[in-house]
């Protein structure tokens, strides 16, 4: 579940109405996934946090725009087709993926891990691009769209390391609201591996993104809009053990993110 | 027939309706309709987004939507805060953001069609040892929807929702060959547009003639140099939709003439039961 403090916006003027209104029935398309294919309207509202006659107009609306799908059947929804058109295709073609790609399939290989890059999405990383070798394509459910929490991924906590100051305060804030007693272990995880990243470059998490899944993974920050990202690679805790992230994968991880950057500031 | 009488032109209701309503019961009143509108509108300015493009500014985007330069601003904030855009390129400049990977990720692993698909398209590979691709067009490109590859064929690093390119794979070509004239007059169009694919035009129209001719057409070496494949379309006559399924191996591997000679009857035979399949499911009611 996301922390939703998009729609706790108190709607005084219009304005903020409509801000509301549109993240609403967008929040709607984002609580579908891969594990909730079919929503009906009050599992819908309970993942938004929406009241239920809000919820109905809006996957009313959404279905006869072709976003969603209804089964009277079922009484529920699942995503339709339209949703493509909302720039899938577009990112298809990003940049940054398209330069990434041929490093990251390098190293999966030669790692016999998954590399992924990802973006984060409020508290997920989603991963843009994902290149798996030949073990790790059966182990790991991890694809191009796939997500992951920042606060408990490699990914995320490399990411949160290179956020600007301000930023990285906010999302701490917004994730003790979101994890509650679970915080305070998180906490100190999370602001050990920005110690990390700061000291060394990378950071690695053990068992906690999927267990007996370890992981190490290093920021990446796209030269012209400043954007971070993360790139990182992870497999069986069997064969990636602690030692052979430090030594062997994690200074080619670094080295990737610096010619991925470089590349993309002679595209600029 | 007597207009049916609601609740707003009752005249009881006209009666008690307060003169000024309250500030959060008048924001409900506008958001309900409002709402709708600007759901559709953000919803626009994703669609704004097209993949020859690059990122867009808040101008490109209220041209290109013909929304108000304002809405377009309050707009765009809602879609970064959601995840929906993300910035890019130089400053104010934006492109589809990670949500919309997401949920495109999330209708790819939940389209029935793979459900269908994904055995039948596996067989195939298993017994040809080639790779299989069910694709339809997404934003001019191929949409991969299901992949499969026999142990033995190589990984040529596609899965469901990659984009493959239209105008020189067999997928993409046995798509266009089954469009209607104007459709496909406008992918072609689009296709000589780019300075990448104008060459393959007239490879286009010779698979054209293949799939006139034998209902499948060929693409040896055109996608990368080192493969071969043959495509045929899918199309689905209750809806008009259609989709296109290819198989291929390298080219070191495979023998071009047991690709035509032996792959093509099976994979038209593929396609077939793909199609009955879905036209099956269709009367089930979503599986």
């Amino acid at each position: 579940m996301h922390a939703n403090g998009q729609n706790e916006i108190a709607g005084k003027t219009k304005d903020r109405n409509l801000v509301t209104a549109v993240s609403r029935g967008l929040s709607i398309l984002s609580a579908f996934s891969p594990r909730d294919v079919w929503l009906g309207n009050s599992e819908i509202a309970e993942r938004t946090a929406l009241p239920k006659p809000t919820v109905s107009r809006l996957t009313d609306t959404l279905s006869r725009l072709g976003y969603l799908h209804h089964s009277p059947r079922r009484r529920q929804y699942r995503l339709d087709m339209a949703v493509l058109t909302l720039g899938y295709a577009v990112l298809g073609d990003l940049d940054v993926r398209k330069v990434a790609r041929p490093g990251m399939q390098t190293l999966a290989d030669s790692c016999n891990a998954l590399v992924a890059l990802g973006e984060r999405e409020r508290l997920d990383m989603v991963h843009l691009e994902t290149c798996h070798s030949n073990s790790t394509m059966v182990t790991l459910r991890v694809d191009t769209g796939s997500r992951a929490r920042v606060a408990t991924s490699a990914f995320g906590r490399a990411l949160l390391a290179a956020l600007p100051r301000n930023e990285r305060e906010q999302l701490l804030e917004q994730m003790r609201l979101h994890y509650r007693e679970h915080w305070p272990k998180l906490e100190r995880e999370i602001l050990q591996a920005v110690r990390d990243v700061n000291r060394q470059g990378f950071c690695i998490v053990m068992g906690l993104w999927q267990p007996d899944i370890n992981a190490v993974a290093v920021p990446l920050i796209l030269p012209d809009s400043s954007e971070v990202m993360s790139i990182g690679c992870a497999g069986s805790a069997r064969y990636l053990p602690r030692r052979r992230l430090e030594t062997e994968v994690a200074p080619r991880l670094v080295e990737l993110s610096r010619r991925i950057t470089a590349e993309l500031s002679r595209h600029i | 027939m007597a207009a049916k009488r609601t609740r707003s032109t009752s005249p009881v209701y006209r009666k008690t309706k307060p003169r000024k309503t309250s500030r959060l019961a008048s924001a409900s009143l506008t958001a309900r309709g409002d709402d709708v509108v600007s759901l559709r509108r953000s919803l626009e300015i994703l669609r704004a987004f097209q993949p020859d493009d690059g990122p867009l500014s808040r101008h490109d985007i209220a041209q290109r939507t013909g929304l108000p330069n304002t809405t377009v601003a309050r707009l765009i904030h809602t879609l970064l805060t959601l995840g929906y855009l993300s910035r890019a390129g130089t400053h104010s400049s934006y492109r589809p953001g990670p949500s919309v990977l997401a949920i495109g990720h999330a209708l790819i692993e939940a389209l029935p069609i793979r459900r269908i698909a994904r055995p039948l398209i596996q067989r195939l590979a298993t017994e040809f040892d080639v790779w299989v691709t069910l694709g339809t067009a997404e934003g001019g490109n191929m949409l991969v929807l299901e992949h499969a590859a026999s142990l033995v064929a190589p990984d040529i690093r596609v899965r469901s929702g990659s984009l493959l390119p239209m105008a020189s794979t067999a997928l993409g070509r046995a798509y266009l060959w089954a469009q209607t004239p104007e459709r496909r007059a406008d992918y072609l169009v689009k296709i000589d547009n780019r300075s990448s694919e104008s060459h393959l035009r007239d490879d286009i129209e010779l698979a054209f003639a293949e799939l006139d001719r034998s209902g499948f057409c060929t693409a040896f070496g055109s996608w990368r140099r080192d493969t071969l494949a043959i495509g045929a379309p899918i199309v689905m006559h209750n809806d008009g939709q259609v989709l296109a399924l290819a198989c291929g191996n390298l080219s070191r591997a495979a023998n071009a003439r047991a690709l035509t000679e032996k792959g093509a009857p099976a994979l038209l035979r593929v396609a077939t039961d793909i199609k009955n399949g879905l036209l099956q499911s269709g009367s089930l009611e979503d599986l």
